[in-house]
């Protein structure tokens, strides 16, 4: 996660604070009062709305401190699809050659969506469904079928900064932790760890700090990892986030469910009750979901109606 | 109220904390900007010119901003519709400025006319006939011309002459001589701001040390010429990948050729921003520059290419490369001496210059 726009950034120089008289004050409230958004938008965001996201959507993606809207160019597989990064009320400067498609939206006088700054996204980063209309649909095939440039055509651009900025947001969306899934066929950690047996030795007692018994134990698949101890070995072998199986892993449908952006808000509250983060709320919610489906009988658990319980604190 | 709370309830930015954030954005964003502010930027200039953005981008602002969900990215969304505007209206300033220097040169030379008096066109002596050439012709005659070196200054008040005098006359006699007729003055003014594209980041101050993406925007679009090594950055680019290159493997330069490339290492040397400087001690390790920038990846590797390109424009083109990268790094070393380019510093360093060596 990248934090490259600290408190700082707006940091105001000493001795040098913005006014704060009455009449600076009323008159910058009459340049920005009178203008609020498209009834379209103050409905988008005062009633959420968190659809299955789908081709030709515009949607507003965030993690951490990164918020981006992201328009979907393709379908949605696996929770995944092709994005193309969007900037509402910002436009390519004239002289940029970079690609950049412009248009006038049902929420925005004007949307931009930049080509070159495209990528996979999976929808557990996404908050909310901004707009789906044709406009979006429209803007969508254009963005699918534009030019895409890298970003050393032209750093002199006038475009070039804030496309690298587009960018990078977009990988630290990318970079939001997926939950780890149970596999039908488990695969023994030691066909997961990189290199021969004495360097897979040596990696578990690095950067777990287990002992020779413990870490031949693990390899011989007679002790399991905690997803903690999971996450550390996968971030030290290199392994992407949820490729070792741990104690946590938890049912695919499960975590297709809980990843998807209608249990965003109410995971966020979770959150904030239990004092962790968002990631850590998630987990939490689907290892509960879990046990609590594990000590029902009967047919196969819905496993909305088990999160209802679990982020509501009622399980 | 929470910023946040009081654009989701009001759908426009005037909330108290709203405003405050607005005014606090502003104020650390336009102070790059000094050609903006001849007189330096006071409270009322300030206030005069955030009126005069707000009527004009009030729309847009609000439109990007009122659907973010969170404080800091409400300041990011923010300060980057501000940069923009900011960056368009210094670049109109750059055009006339541009504009007063060529005017001002071609006045000057004997062998500049105006084919018809008062008329905004001029030719070489011997011309009169209007020219079929392109501005994109033109400017790749521009970058043809040898041994022209672009020139900067570190003075924040000062704007950059783009190069210097008699480098100036070359180019304008190149093009003018391969157009083969008069040109309009706004052509010229094209040709020569996509040549020095690279130097003219003339709102930027050159004092500026902050990171976070900020610093070094380009000044106007350039096109580079076909097989231009002033470019940054095509990996296979003989010039700039050279050059990074050179800061990235130790170089073992001949100490003859060293000799020669260091009065020319200092000029540019002198001619870098703090945080260029900075960024030259790390420039082969991007993974280095997000950390001390406080960036990521696509910005610190543009930050590198603009630097590189910056380079190539200030060390002209038919230099001995190698050689002028090492003196360049050793200046650059003996500021930031735990970051030296051939090893990887484990301990953070900051942005601030050890011994206060300033230019």
């Amino acid at each position: 996660m990248n934090d490259q726009h600290r408190c700082d950034e707006v940091a105001v120089p000493a001795g040098d604070q913005p006014a704060a008289d009455g009449e600076h004050r009323a008159a910058l409230q009459a340049l920005v009062g009178g203008h609020a958004v498209a009834p379209s938008l103050r409905e988008a965001l005062a009633r959420p709305s968190t659809p299955d996201p789908a081709a030709g959507q515009l949607w507003r993606a965030s993690h951490g401190d990164t918020t981006a809207f992201v328009l979907f160019v393709s379908e949605v597989t696996d929770g995944s699809g092709d994005v193309v990064v969007c900037t509402p009320g910002l436009a390519p400067s004239p002289e940029s050659a970079l690609p950049a498609l412009r248009a006038a939206t049902e929420a925005f006088r004007s949307l931009t969506a930049w080509p070159s700054a495209h990528g996979r996204l999976h929808q557990r980063c996404l908050d909310l469904l901004i707009e789906d209309s044709d406009a979006t649909r429209a803007l969508g095939q254009r963005a699918a079928q534009a030019r895409v440039v890298e970003l050393d055509a032209d750093p002199v651009d006038p475009n070039a900064l804030l496309l690298a900025e587009l960018r990078d947001d977009l990988a630290a969306l990318q970079a939001a932790p997926a939950l780890p899934v149970a596999r039908r066929k488990r695969q023994g950690i030691r066909q997961l760890l990189p290199g021969s047996a004495s360097a897979q030795i040596a990696l578990l007692r690095g950067a777990l700090g287990l002992s020779q018994n413990d870490v031949m134990e693990v390899l011989r698949g007679h002790r399991g990892l905690t997803g903690e101890q999971a996450r550390t070995l996968e971030a030290a072998a290199g392994l992407a986030a949820g490729s070792l199986p741990s104690g946590q892993d938890l049912d695919p449908g499960l975590v297709a469910e809980l990843e998807h952006p209608r249990w965003r808000e109410p995971l966020r509250r979770l959150a904030r009750r239990e004092g962790i983060d968002e990631h850590d709320a998630r987990l939490r919610a689907g290892v509960r979901a879990y046990a609590l489906a594990a000590r029902e009988s009967g047919p196969s658990p819905h496993w909305s109606q088990r999160l209802e319980l679990v982020v509501s604190g009622k399980q | 109220m929470s910023v946040v709370a009081e654009l989701r309830e009001l759908g426009h930015l005037g909330g108290p904390a709203t405003l405050d954030l607005l005014e606090r954005v502003w104020v650390s964003c336009v102070r790059e900007f000094y050609v903006l502010a001849p007189d330096g930027w006071t409270r009322a200039a300030r206030e005069d010119l955030l009126a005069e953005f707000l009527s004009l981008k009030i729309a847009d602002l609000t439109e990007a901003v009122v659907p973010v969900g969170n404080e800091a990215s409400v300041a990011k969304v923010m300060k980057r519709i501000m940069r923009n505007w900011l960056v368009d209206q210094a670049r109109k300033t750059d055009l006339g400025a541009v504009r007063l220097r060529l005017e001002e040169l071609l006045r000057d030379g004997e062998h500049f006319h105006r084919p018809v008096p008062g008329d905004h066109r001029w030719a070489l002596a011997g011309h009169a006939g209007p020219s079929f050439a392109t501005e994109a012709d033109l400017l790749e005659v521009a970058w043809a011309v040898p041994g022209v070196r672009s020139v900067r200054w570190r003075d924040a008040k000062r704007r950059p002459p783009m190069a210097s005098g008699p480098d100036l006359v070359r180019v304008m006699t190149a093009v003018l001589t391969a157009a083969a007729g008069s040109v309009e003055t706004a052509t010229l003014v094209g040709v020569f701001r996509r040549r020095f594209a690279v130097v003219l980041t003339t709102f930027v101050s050159l004092e500026a040390v902050s990171g976070s993406g900020r610093g070094g925007s380009g000044g106007s679009a350039a096109s580079p010429a076909p097989g231009a090594l002033a470019s940054a950055a095509h990996a296979g680019d003989g010039r700039s990948g050279a050059i990074r290159q050179g800061l990235v493997a130790a170089p073992d330069p001949d100490p003859v050729e060293l000799a020669a490339a260091g009065e020319l290492a200092a000029a540019v040397f002198a001619q870098l921003s703090d945080r260029e400087r900075r960024v030259l001690t790390i420039m082969g390790d991007i993974e280095r520059v997000q950390q001390v920038l406080s960036v990521g990846r696509s910005v610190a590797y543009l930050t590198v290419q603009r630097l590189t390109a910056t380079l190539a424009a200030l060390a002209g083109k038919d230099v001995d490369h190698e050689a002028l990268v090492a003196e360049l790094v050793r200046l650059a070393d003996r500021i930031w001496p735990d970051d030296p380019c051939v090893a990887t510093s484990g301990a953070p360093a900051s942005m601030k210059p050890s011994g206060g060596a300033t230019a």
